[in-house]
C-alpha cells in the first residue's frame, strides 16, 4: 500500500540528481517534500555518471589545476556561440564548486580531478561508486531530513489556480491522485524515448538512427506538463551525442567491440566514404554531430584490420571509453567477441580477406572502399592526412590480411532542454515572466547549451548541470515558499 | 510495503530486529519478518511467491548465538531471536556475494531495456559495489529471440534460479533448466536444481527435456505462462513487448480484457469453460454485458486479434466460448437479478431499441430507474434487428435476449419515433439516454447515384430483414470492402440474384470485413473486386445498367473522413449490374427539431468521457456518437452513458455485478507436453471441445497474481 500524500509544500517529479538535489536542500531548509518517481528503481540517467564537473573545487586546488570560473564561463559561452543563457551558465559554474562540498557533507566520496580527453582541463570530479553512490547518498539524506519518496508513480500533470501552482497529479497504479502542493520541481530527464519528439525536435528516428542509452521510459513528461501550464520553449533540439557504437543486446556498453569502434583509426560511411578526422572521437560530441550528416543512411563503420587488432590487444587502446578504460588498457576480449558476435549471426560485425569482399558484405560500394582505403594508406605512408589533417599519431594503415566493419550507429545520452528558465530555475512563461511555484532542472531546463553540449571545456556539466540546477532550484523554491507562506 | 503488518496475526510471536521488537507470523523466516516489518534486507533469489532458496547470500544477517553470518531468507524466526541486519562484516559480505553475482553480467546497464526496472541493478545501488575484486568474464552466449513471447539473455543470466523454481514449484511446468554451454558449442548439457552462484561463465538458464537441452521453449514444453519472465529480477528473460509498467503493463499482459470495449475478464470465463463450469462462464460475462448469445453470435471480437495465443499458433476461440457459455450456461436459469433493489422514483427515457439503447435501459432499471425506451421502428433490436441478417444472428436468439433484458421491468414502446429531445424533458423525464444508430446510408457522389435500382446497404438490408419482397436485379454490384457489404452481398445471394460482386478501395487483405465473412461469401458464390473505385453509374431509361470503375493504387482518408484516392492509369472498367448497392458508411438519422448539437460529420458532439451532451441530464450512446461501430462497442457506450445518467441522477454510476463465484485461479499449471502446437478448434463446439479449447488459454493472468518485490527506495 502507497501512503501518497495529500498535501505537502513542494512536489519534484522525479528522482534524479536534480530531483534528489532539490528534494534534500527543500527538506534541508524546513520545507515538506515528496519525490514522485516513475521507474521501480531510483536515480534515473544519473545512476552513470561516473564523475561530475566543477571549477576552483577544492580537490583542483589541491592538484595545482588552474582553471578558473572566468576562463570556464567565457569557453563555454563562445563554444555555444553565445546562444546559451549566460547568467544561467554564469550561475552553475559559480555554483559548481560548493556543490562538491556539499555532496561530500553529504556522504558522497570524490577520488580524483581528472579529464578523460587530451587538452582539456581538468574537470571531471571522480565519484566512488558513480552516479549510483550520488542517488543512494543523497536518497538517504532526504529520507533522514524526512522528505518522502516514492518509486512507480509518476506526476502526470499540474494544477494551476489563479496563475500559480497548487499542485500535482500523480498516477497511482492506474489511477490519478491529486497532491496539492505550494511549488514543483520538475526533474523528469527530457525525452529521450519518446519517438515522436525525437523526430519533430532533432529529425533523427529513434531505434533507426538515433539510440539512447541510460534512459529509459523518458517521454518529456516535465516538458510536456510546463508546456501545458504556459511555459515558453528553450533548447527543445539539442541533445547530448554521445559515441558510435555498434547496438544490440548482445554488445554491453563498455565491451571490447564498442571500444574498438570508437578507436581513431579509419571511419568510413555506409558507402564507404571517409567522412571524419577520426582523433574527434576524443570529444563523443562532435562524432555524432559528424556522424549526423548521413543519418539518412543510419549509421556508418569503423573499420579494423589484424594489424589494428593486434594492436589493440597488445599496445592497448588510444581514445579511452570512459573512466574504467584509460589510454593503454588491453582489449584482450576482442577477437573472442569479434568470433561471438561472427557465430551467433550479428549484423553488426563483418571480416573479409579482402577489402572488396568487406565491401560487399556490408554493403558499401566495393570500389569506393578500395579507393578510400589506398588513399587512407598513402596518408599513413607519407605521414600527412591530405584530406582531414588528423594527427599523424594515429595514421595507420591497413594492411590486411584480415579485414573487419563494425557498424558504428549514433548513441546518445539524453535531451538537453526544452523548459525556459531563468538563473534561479524558475520556468518562465511566453512574456519571460516566472510562472509562481514552478522550477525545472536538468535536463529537462533549457538555456545551458547551445546546439551540442561542450564537453572539451567543461567535461561532466550534464550531470553538474542537473546537481546545480537541482540545488538551486531548491534554494529558489524555498524562498518562494517564504514569501507566499502568509497565502497558504 | 507488504500488506501484512503486525497487527491482526494469529499467535505472533515476538523477535528483536535492529533493537526494534517486531512481531512476525511463527511459520515466518527472518526475512519475512524484517520486510513486514519495514525493515530492508536486500535480498535477489529470494521472492515471495517461491519457496526459498538461500544461494544469492545477499541477506545475510547476525543472529545472536548463531555463529557467522545466517542467510535470513531461509532460517525460521524463533521467539525471542535477536537479529542484527547491519554492521561492517554483513557489508562486505553482502558486498562479495554482490561482486560473484556481477562477475558474469555485463558492467553497464545503459542499454538494457531492463533498467530502472531491474532488481540486480537496484541492489548494486544500494549495497554500493565500486570496484570488483573478482575477475569479470563475459559469456558471450547468443540472445535467443526466436520465441514470438518472450526474449531470453543468458548474458545477464545470474543464477538466482527463481525462473526454475517458478517454472518448477510455482506452475510445475518442469521445462527450464540449469545448463552448461558454451560460446561456441552447443553439447555439454547438465541439470541440477538451483545451484550456487559461485558462478560458471558458461552456466545459463535454458529449456530442457529429459536432461536434455532443446533449442526452442515450445519443444520443451512450456505453457508460456510467463512466470519465469515475471519473477527475473534481471534483464536475462524479458517479454517481446518490451518492459512497461502501470496501466501499460497490465494490458500487454493480458490484452484480450483490455482490449474489449467492455472489458469482459475473458481469462476468467475461459478459465470457468475449460473446468466446465459453463454457469459460471457466462455470469463472468453478464457482469459486464447484457446478450451474451448475441455477442457469441456476431462480436466482432477485438479480443481475438490481440489473444497473445495467437502469437504462438491460433488465438482462442473466445467468442465461440462465449457462444457455448451462453447456451449451455444458461439451462436452469441464469444466476443475479434482474430486476432492481430500491426505486429510484426517477424516469429516464431511451430513445432507440438498438444494442446501446437496450444495454443503458437494462442497467438503468437495475439501478432502480423507471425505463421507457422508444423505437420508431416496429420490433425492437436496432441494426441487430434490422441490419445484421438472420443468417448470421438467428431471430429467436435475438427475441428472447431482449425479453430477457426487457423482463425486469423496461417499458418498450415499438413505432413509437421520438422528434424532439426537449419533448421528452418536458413530458416529466429525469434524464435521457439518446441511442438512435445510423441508419442513413451514404451513397458516393458518382453519375447514376440517386437512379433506380440504386440502394444505399441500410436501406436494403432493413427491406431484406422486414420480410418485405425486395426488388432484385439479377447481377448485383456491392460497393464497400466492410461487414455490411458482405451481408448486402449474401443476403442478394439468398434472395435470387446470381451475380453478385462486391467492389471496395481495399486490396483483399486489408478489407475491414471479417475474414471469415469474406470467405463465406465467395463459397457462396460473392465474387470480390478489391482496389477499384467507382467513378459512375451507367444508366439507361432511367434504370441501372453497370457500375465503372478504376484501379486503386493506394489511397487515405482526409481529417474530413473523405478518401483521397490514387487511380492506376488505363484501368478503366465496367462491371454489368442492374441493382447497385452502397454499403458505404451510415450516419444517424436526426429529426429536424432535436434539439441536441451535431457535428459537421453529423455526429452527436458529446464529452469523450461521460457521453454527455450540452443539455443537462442528456447523453448519448452508440452509433450515433462514433459511427457505424461493432455491436461490442455499441453496448460498451450504452452501458457508459447509463453509468453517467446515473450518477446524473444521484445513483452510484456502479453498474459491474459480482455473479460469478470467485474462485483463486490454480497457480499450477502442470507439465505442457504438445502445448504450444494444440490446435484451434470453433466448429460446433459443446461442453467437452468448447472445455478443450478454453484449456488452450495461456491464462496469462495469472502473471498479475506474482507479488512484484519492492526495492530499497520503496522502505
Amino acid at each position: 500500500m502507497i501512503d501518497i500524500p495529500e498535501r505537502v509544500d513542494v512536489v519534484v517529479a522525479g528522482s534524479g540528481a536534480t530531483g534528489l538535489a532539490a528534494a534534500v536542500t527543500l527538506a534541508e531548509g524546513g520545507a515538506t517534500v515528496c519525490v514522485f518517481e516513475k521507474q521501480r528503481s531510483l536515480g534515473g540517467t544519473s545512476n552513470f555518471f561516473q564523475g561530475t564537473f566543477a571549477v576552483e573545487s577544492h580537490l583542483q586546488r589541491e592538484r595545482y589545476v588552474d582553471y578558473t570560473r572566468d576562463q570556464c564561463f567565457k569557453n563555454t559561452m563562445e563554444y555555444s556561440h553565445w546562444r546559451a543563457n549566460p547568467r544561467l551558465v554564469r550561475a552553475i559554474i559559480d555554483e559548481s564548486a560548493d556543490t562538491i562540498r556539499w555532496l561530500e557533507e553529504r556522504g558522497v566520496v570524490f577520488t580524483e580531478a581528472t579529464i578523460n580527453m587530451p587538452d582539456s582541463p581538468l574537470t571531471y570530479h571522480l565519484i566512488r561508486g558513480k552516479g549510483e553512490a550520488v542517488v543512494k547518498a543523497l536518497v538517504e539524506r532526504a529520507k533522514a531530513v524526512g522528505a518522502q519518496i516514492i518509486p512507480s508513480t509518476p506526476v502526470v500533470s499540474l494544477l494551476r489556480e489563479g496563475g500559480r501552482i497548487t499542485g500535482a497529479l500523480v498516477d497511482v497504479q492506474g489511477e490519478e491522485v491529486e497532491v496539492t502542493a505550494r511549488a514543483v520541481v520538475l526533474a523528469t530527464g527530457g525525452y529521450a524515448n519518446n519517438k515522436e519528439w525525437i523526430k519533430k525536435y532533432t529529425g533523427f528516428e529513434l531505434g533507426v538512427n538515433l539510440f539512447p542509452v541510460g534512459n529509459t521510459g523518458k517521454t518529456g513528461d516535465g516538458l510536456r506538463m510546463a508546456w501545458e501550464v504556459g511555459a515558453a520553449e528553450e533548447g527543445v533540439s539539442t541533445i547530448e551525442m554521445f559515441r558510435v557504437a555498434p547496438v544490440g543486446p548482445e554488445f554491453a556498453m563498455g565491451c571490447n567491440l564498442e571500444q574498438a569502434a570508437a578507436q581513431p583509426d579509419l571511419w568510413v560511411t555506409a558507402r564507404g566514404e571517409r567522412f571524419c578526422d577520426e582523433t574527434i572521437g576524443f570529444y563523443d560530441t562532435p562524432v555524432g554531430n559528424a556522424q549526423a550528416r548521413y543519418k539518412a543512411d543510419g549509421y556508418t563503420f569503423s573499420l579494423l584490420d589484424d594489424s589494428i587488432i593486434e594492436r589493440l590487444m597488445t599496445y592497448g587502446l588510444d581514445k579511452g571509453v570512459g573512466i574504467d578504460f584509460p589510454p593503454g588498457t588491453r582489449l584482450l576480449e576482442l577477437r573472442k567477441e569479434i568470433e561471438a558476435a561472427l557465430e551467433h549471426g550479428s549484423s553488426e560485425v563483418f571480416v573479409a580477406d579482402s577489402i572488396e569482399e568487406l565491401a560487399q558484405k556490408t554493403g558499401m560500394y566495393p570500389a569506393v572502399l578500395a579507393a578510400t582505403v589506398a588513399e587512407y594508406n598513402r596518408y599513413c605512408a607519407q605521414g600527412h592526412d591530405e584530406l582531414f589533417a588528423k594527427d599523424r599519431r594515429y595514421l595507420r594503415p591497413l594492411l590486411g590480411p584480415r579485414f573487419y566493419a563494425i557498424r558504428a550507429r549514433a548513441v546518445f545520452l539524453g535531451t538537453m532542454g526544452g523548459i525556459k528558465v531563468n538563473e534561479r530555475l524558475e520556468v518562465l512563461d511566453k512574456e519571460d515572466l516566472p510562472i509562481p511555484g514552478l522550477y525545472a532542472g536538468g535536463f529537462d531546463a533549457g538555456g545551458m547549451y547551445g546546439d551540442s553540449y561542450p564537453i572539451k571545456s567543461s567535461s561532466g556539466l550534464a550531470s553538474a548541470f542537473a546537481l546545480n540546477s537541482g540545488r538551486i532550484a531548491g534554494r529558489s523554491a524555498l524562498a518562494y515558499l517564504a514569501t507566499a507562506r502568509g497565502m497558504r | 510495503m507488504t500488506a501484512c503488518g503486525g497487527a491482526g496475526l494469529e499467535n505472533p510471536l515476538t523477535l528483536t530486529i535492529d533493537g526494534r521488537v517486531v512481531e512476525a507470523r511463527p511459520d515466518a523466516v527472518v526475512l519475512e519478518a524484517g520486510l513486514e516489518a519495514g525493515i530492508y534486507i536486500p535480498h535477489l533469489c529470494d521472492h515471495p511467491d517461491l519457496p526459498p532458496a538461500g544461494v544469492c547470500r545477499l541477506c545475510v544477517v547476525e543472529i545472536e548465538g548463531h555463529e557467522g553470518l545466517t542467510p535470513s531468507c531461509t532460517t525460521p524466526v524463533r521467539a525471542g531471536m535477536v537479529v542484527r541486519t547491519r554492521s561492517d562484516e554483513i557489508l562486505a559480505a553482502r558486498r562479495l556475494a554482490m561482486e560473484l553475482l556481477l562477475a558474469a553480467h555485463p558492467p553497464e546497464c545503459g542499454s538494457c531495456e531492463k533498467y530502472l526496472n531491474c532488481e540486480l541493478q537496484s541492489l548494486k545501488q544500494y549495497l554500493g559495489v565500486e570496484e570488483s575484486r573478482v575477475k569479470r568474464r563475459a559469456k558471450l552466449l547468443p540472445v535467443d529471440s526466436r520465441n514470438p513471447l518472450f526474449v531470453h539473455d543468458p548474458n545477464k543470466c545470474v543464477l538466482c534460479g527463481r525462473c526454475l523454481r517458478a517454472c518448477w514449484d510455482l506452475r510445475g511446468v518442469r521445462v527450464l533448466g540449469l545448463v552448461k554451454q558454451q560460446a561456441q558449442a552447443s553439447g555439454g548439457i547438465q541439470y541440477e536444481k538451483p545451484a550456487t552462484p559461485n558462478v560458471l561463465a558458461e552456466v545459463s538458464v535454458a529449456p530442457i527435456k529429459q536432461n536434455r537441452l532443446v533449442l526452442s521453449l515450445a519443444d520443451a514444453g512450456c505453457r508460456f505462462c510467463g512466470a519465469c519472465v515475471e519473477v527475473c529480477p534481471t534483464g536475462a528473460m524479458q517479454d517481446k513487448f518490451g518492459v512497461l509498467t502501470g496501466a501499460e503493463r497490465k494490458a500487454a499482459i493480458v490484452p484480450c480484457k483490455i482490449k474489449c470495449p467492455a472489458e469482459i475478464d475473458v481469462p476468467r470465463y475461459v478459465r470457468f469453460v475449460a473446468r466446465g463450469d459453463l454457469a459460471s462462464a457466462l455470469a463472468v460475462i453478464r457482469e459486464k454485458v447484457p446478450f451474451p448469445l448475441t455477442l457469441g453470435h456476431v462480436c466482432d471480437r477485438p479480443c481475438e486479434s490481440a489473444c497473445r495465443r495467437g502469437e504462438l499458433n491460433q488465438a482462442i476461440a473466445i467468442r465461440e466460448l462465449k457462444r457455448v457459455a451462453a447456451i449451455l450456461g444458461a439451462e436452469g436459469g441464469c444466476r443475479g437479478d434482474l430486476a432492481p433493489r430500491n426505486e429510484s422514483g426517477k424516469r429516464v427515457a431511451v430513445v432507440g431499441a438498438g444494442p446501446a439503447g437496450l444495454t443503458a435501459a437494462f442497467y438503468l432499471r437495475l439501478q432502480g430507474h423507471q425505463v421507457t425506451v422508444f423505437e420508431a421502428l416496429p420490433e425492437p433490436g436496432g441494426m441487430l434487428r434490422y441490419g445484421i441478417p438472420a443468417y448470421r444472428l438467428p431471430r429467436e436468439v435475438l427475441a428472447q435476449e431482449i425479453a430477457a433484458l426487457l423482463a425486469g421491468g423496461v417499458f418498450l414502446k415499438t413505432n413509437s419515433r421520438v422528434e424532439s429531445v426537449t419533448e421528452l424533458l418536458t413530458c416529466g423525464y429525469d434524464g435521457v439516454v439518446v441511442a438512435v444508430g445510423a441508419h442513413r446510408g451514404q451513397r458516393l457522389r458518382i453519375p447514376g447515384a440517386t437512379a433506380v435500382g440504386v440502394f444505399t446497404g441500410v436501406d436494403f438490408l432493413r427491406q431484406v430483414n422486414s420480410a418485405a419482397t425486395v426488388p432484385i436485379a439479377d447481377s448485383v454490384v456491392v460497393i464497400g470492402g466492410g461487414n455490411v457489404a458482405l451481408d448486402c452481398a449474401r443476403s442478394a445471394r439468398r434472395l435470387g440474384a446470381s451475380r453478385v460482386t462486391v467492389a471496395c478501395l481495399e486490396c483483399r487483405n486489408d478489407m475491414p470485413a471479417a475474414p471469415e465473412e469474406i470467405e463465406e461469401g465467395e463459397a457462396e458464390g460473392v465474387v470480390l473486386l478489391p482496389s477499384l473505385t467507382p467513378t459512375r453509374i451507367q444508366v439507361d431509361s432511367g434504370r441501372v445498367t453497370a457500375v465503372e470503375f478504376v484501379g486503386v493504387a493506394s489511397f487515405c482518408f482526409d481529417d474530413a473522413g473523405q478518401a483521397q484516392v490514387e487511380t492506376v492509369r488505363d484501368s478503366a472498367r465496367a462491371v454489368t449490374a442492374g441493382t447497385v448497392i452502397f454499403a458505404t458508411g451510415q450516419l444517424p438519422e436526426w429529426p429536424e427539431e432535436f434539439g441536441l448539437e451535431v457535428s459537421d460529420r453529423g455526429l452527436a458532439v458529446v464529452d469523450p468521457h461521460t457521453l454527455a451532451t450540452c443539455r443537462e441530464g442528456v447523453f448519448v450512446a452508440g452509433d450515433a456518437v462514433t459511427g457505424t461501430s461493432s455491436v461490442i462497442q455499441a453496448i460498451a457506450s450504452g452501458k457508459r452513458a447509463a453509468a453517467a445518467l446515473d450518477r446524473h441522477l444521484g445513483g452510484n454510476g456502479r453498474l459491474d455485478r459480482r455473479l460469478a463465484p470467485v474462485v483463486e485461479p490454480e497457480p499450477c499449471l502442470g507439465p505442457g507436453e504438445g502445448f504450444h502446437a494444440l490446435p484451434r478448434l470453433d466448429q460446433d463446439l459443446d461442453e467437452h471441445s468448447g472445455a478443450s479449447e478454453a484449456s488452450r488459454c495461456l491464462q496469462c493472468d495469472l502473471r498479475l497474481k506474482i507479488k512484484t518485490v519492492a526495492l530499497w527506495g520503496e522502505y
